[in-house]
């Protein structure tokens, strides 16, 4: 039994907006107007230690 | 009196307790099957002490009792430090402990005595799969129910990788363990041939992915930068490689059935898609590594700092070498050998083990109101130890799955094999007693581990520690959620 072609379609649909989450997850992150934001969550865990009674 | 926010770090120390108990347990149940391997008079022809009846206490003591009450208390402790708040419901909390240590003592006494569903990695019988959901979906309750009390807007990165690890070996315990109970002992699942392999394995390798990955990565992405003293590399990155990691490690369980009756391009799809892993996983692993920019001087005098860089460089190794192996060329090579077994073992005393260790030593002294371990030379010992275990561990089994590999492929002009099973078997025998003798040194790490976690313990023991504050620093009344009572 043969897979019918429109799973292919499908398929490269698929995997285009993968490619196309993929990338805008990467224009997200790097937006410039998060940089505060994670320049400060990037220190987040270093607040256990220098809490410390 | 105004009222004070404290952690609830209870549960954490009973969490750190019982995945001592247990790395032990688990590790000691390992190294007397190595044994058998090696001299096979060790089982003393007793049905319960035979390889493949205690196979799965290892697997099942090191994995999930062991490595998941090591998740667990780091998970509690974790949401509740990056959130600025307490731990929600603690009355739920406190029975996820309990009911969680009920589960690994069930699946270790009933798996000996041949009640098994027969699954690797799900072995325990249809009752203790649903005692597992329940605690599970309290565990995910407590978790989430914290994460929404947080006062820190953005949810920290390593809660990211818990939540995901939460909600995704909810899933695959759920749908591959539905079964049919004939008796109170014995189900059969529902899914037959094939179709119960590929289901079998998207289950396996995602306990992998989303039990010793996703939530050892939370682990990672929150003690590393707190041991190093440095923010964490790239938190962007960090958040790239999140999305990257879950949504491509579903596709890769294929890859444990190459060259079986699965289809051929569902086969190609897990090689596929085993392949694009690597680069997530070396993004989590360069992330890790290079918070350590500026601190490495830490690694003189810090054992556990020691043991997370170790750690991270045996997560970069085996994820490239399980992408490798992934390969079908490869895979004719390595399947069926020992090299599979050496990879697991890279993976789990490499990366798993050694992460959690530098995690719990780490965490411990301020879950249990001290400055410092009790011992920094026991930790120092406890490194090399682990370490020497795991390279002489590795080492000998890849030495042995590339003997078996070659031996067994090997075939005369005529075509017939040129090596009985047997010759191979000869050949490997004195690897299985290299394995043992590294075995035996990463359980006598975790024994010292043990005996300076009892003596760090010891003001917790009399109930002597104070319980440590939320930092919030706005006034009580404009505090959003508002704070809970003073509890220890």
């Amino acid at each position: 039994m043969s897979i019918h072609p429109l799973w292919g379609q499908l398929i490269g649909v698929l995997t285009l907006a993968s490619m196309l989450a993929f990338i805008g997850i990467w224009v997200w992150v790097w937006n410039r107007r998060h940089h505060d934001k994670y320049a400060a969550l990037a220190r987040l865990p270093m607040e256990d230690e220098e809490n410390q009674p | 009196m105004p009222k004070t926010e404290v952690y609830n770090d209870q549960v954490v120390r009973l969490f750190l307790l019982a995945a001592a108990v247990w790395g032990i347990v688990g590790m000691s149940v390992g190294v007397w099957i190595a044994a058998e391997l090696a001299w096979p008079f060790w089982n003393f022809d007793v049905p319960f002490l035979t390889f493949s009846r205690l196979r799965p206490d290892h697997t099942f003591g090191v994995i999930f009792a062991f490595g998941g009450s090591a998740l667990m208390g780091t998970c509690y402790y974790v949401v509740q430090r990056t959130g600025h708040t307490r731990l929600a419901w603690p009355k739920v909390a406190n029975f996820t402990f309990w009911g969680w240590q009920l589960i690994c003592v069930l699946a270790m006494v009933t798996m000996p005595l041949g009640i098994t569903q027969s699954k690797e990695y799900a072995e325990p019988e249809w009752f203790i799969d649903i005692l597992i959901a329940i605690v599970w979906v309290a565990f995910g309750a407590v978790f989430f129910a914290t994460l929404a009390r947080r006062r820190i807007r953005h949810i920290y990165v390593a809660n990211w990788y818990y939540g995901a690890f939460i909600i995704a070996v909810g899933l695959l315990h759920i749908v591959n363990n539905i079964a049919v109970p004939v008796s109170l002992w014995k189900s059969y699942p529902v899914y037959s041939g094939v179709v119960d392999a590929m289901v079998q394995w998207w289950y396996g390798h995602n306990a992998v992915a989303f039990f010793l990955t996703a939530g050892f990565l939370g682990m990672m992405y929150y003690f590393v930068p707190r041991q190093a003293q440095q923010p964490l590399w790239s938190y962007r990155f960090s958040i790239v490689n999140f999305w990257a990691l879950i949504s491509i490690y579903m596709w890769a369980g294929s890859h444990h059935l190459i060259y079986t009756a699965l289809p051929d391009w569902v086969q190609s799809v897990g090689m596929a898609f085993s392949l694009v892993l690597l680069m997530p996983s070396w993004g989590s692993a360069a992330n890790g590594l290079l918070t350590f920019n500026g601190s490495w001087h830490r690694l003189k005098s810090d054992p556990a700092a020691k043991f997370m860089v170790i750690a991270l460089v045996f997560y970069a190794a085996s994820t490239f070498e399980g992408s490798m192996m992934a390969i079908k060329t490869v895979n004719a090579l390595s399947h069926y050998t020992d090299w599979t077994v050496a990879h697991v073992h890279s993976g789990s005393i490499g990366w798993v083990a050694m992460i959690t260790i530098g995690s719990l030593y780490a965490m411990a002294p301020r879950a249990l109101g001290r400055p410092a371990m009790h011992s920094t030379p026991a930790m120092e010992l406890h490194f090399w130890l682990h370490t020497i275990g795991v390279l002489l561990y590795v080492l000998a089994m890849w030495t042995a799955g590339v003997t078996e590999g070659l031996m067994w492929r090997a075939t005369n002009p005529d075509g017939s094999l040129t090596h009985a099973f047997i010759d191979s078997l000869i050949k490997i025998k004195p690897m299985y007693t290299v394995r043992w003798l590294g075995g035996m040194f990463v359980l006598a790490g975790m024994v010292v581990m043990a005996w300076n976690l009892w003596h760090t313990a010891a003001q917790a023991r009399a109930k002597l520690i104070t319980p440590i504050p939320v930092p919030i620093p706005e006034p009580e009344a404009a505090q959003t959620p508002a704070p809970l009572p003073a509890m220890g």
